[in-house]
């Protein structure tokens, strides 16, 4: 077993109505409780507020951002444990997000 | 309510399911003063612990141990509030009501010991008003009651009313405690029989 991270994409654009956003909340739900029982989750992990800052460089600047228009957001990120990448990249095919256009990008840990 | 809230927080800390029922309750009182009761008090109660309850779920989920089964959908913001809402829908209210009877006929109390508790938790009774319909006295019955809720507290989770063997065990004791509660609201024995007819009406919580 290995533990792979989730990251979580949505779509730029991407807006919900508050009974919109009740169900993905319940197609979420309802995928870590299918994660959780078949003992997947290391760590359920937690979404993540548009809007930050950026800290970069040598110079140390910091500026805001990202921002919820940018490409490729995080909007979040969850720790799973699977025989193999493979394996992990099935489970993220359960992703509520994949039906709203975004992604789940599938990274190994890796081991220093 | 405290059925519900001792779903999501657990048997274990019945104590902190009556700040947060005390808690939404003095909200009330300050908000409805204001502006005025709203149209559906319950919902409005209701829904202010749920809001507490997710405030002590995420302040306290490294310090405390919540609800078993729940556990690791309590951690996380993806999982913390649909959860929550879930036990909080209406159908899951009625179940949390049978498994909070159950849970109160715990077979290390007393059958007395048993409907005092069930008229403080569910009903909301006062000590004072549970020992008028006992005819009994304040200090006895909030002694009676302190130490039926550390029994109850002490018991690893709520009842499963789900296991037909169990249930069915404990079924008889729950009827008994129900006609006890209804039979002291129409025959109690109290000086103030004109107030005991109100205990057999007066809404469970």
């Amino acid at each position: 077993m290995s533990e792979y991270l989730f990251l979580y994409r949505a779509p730029s654009g991407d807006s919900a109505s508050p009974e919109q956003m009740q169900q993905i909340m319940q197609k979420w739900l309802a995928w870590f409780k299918d994660l959780g029982e078949k003992g997947r989750i290391k760590n359920m992990g937690q979404p993540l507020e548009t809007g930050g800052k950026v800290v970069s460089g040598t110079a140390k600047s910091v500026h805001d951002g990202p921002f919820a228009e940018t490409k490729d957001v995080v909007n979040g990120y969850t720790l799973v444990e699977t025989k193999d990448l493979a394996e992990a990249a099935e489970l993220a095919k359960g992703c509520p997000i994949l039906d709203r256009g975004g992604s789940v990008e599938v990274r190994p840990i890796r081991k220093m | 309510m405290v059925a519900t809230l001792t779903r999501v927080l657990g048997v274990h800390n019945l104590a902190l399911v009556e700040d947060v029922v005390q808690d939404a309750f003095c909200r009330a009182l300050e908000m409805w003063k204001f502006r005025g009761v709203p149209d559906n008090p319950s919902a409005w109660l209701m829904a202010t612990a749920r809001n507490r309850a997710l405030d002590v779920l995420r302040s306290q989920r490294t310090a405390r141990k919540f609800a078993p089964g729940l556990g690791y959908l309590l951690e996380s913001e993806w999982t913390l509030a649909p959860a929550v809402d879930e036990l909080f829908a209406a159908d899951a209210i009625k179940d949390d009501l049978l498994r909070m009877m159950f849970s109160c006929c715990h077979p290390q109390l007393a059958e007395e010991a048993r409907v005092a508790l069930m008229l403080n938790i569910l009903c909301g009774f006062s000590v004072d008003e549970v020992a008028s319909a006992f005819v009994s006295g304040h200090a006895a019955i909030e002694k009676r009651i302190i130490r039926a809720k550390k029994v109850l507290a002490r018991s690893k989770h709520l009842f499963n009313v789900a296991v037909p063997a169990d249930f069915a065990a404990r079924l008889p004791a729950v009827l008994r405690a129900l006609y006890l509660l209804f039979s002291e609201g129409y025959h109690g024995a109290s000086r103030e029989t004109a107030v005991a007819p109100n205990y057999a009406t007066k809404p469970c919580a």
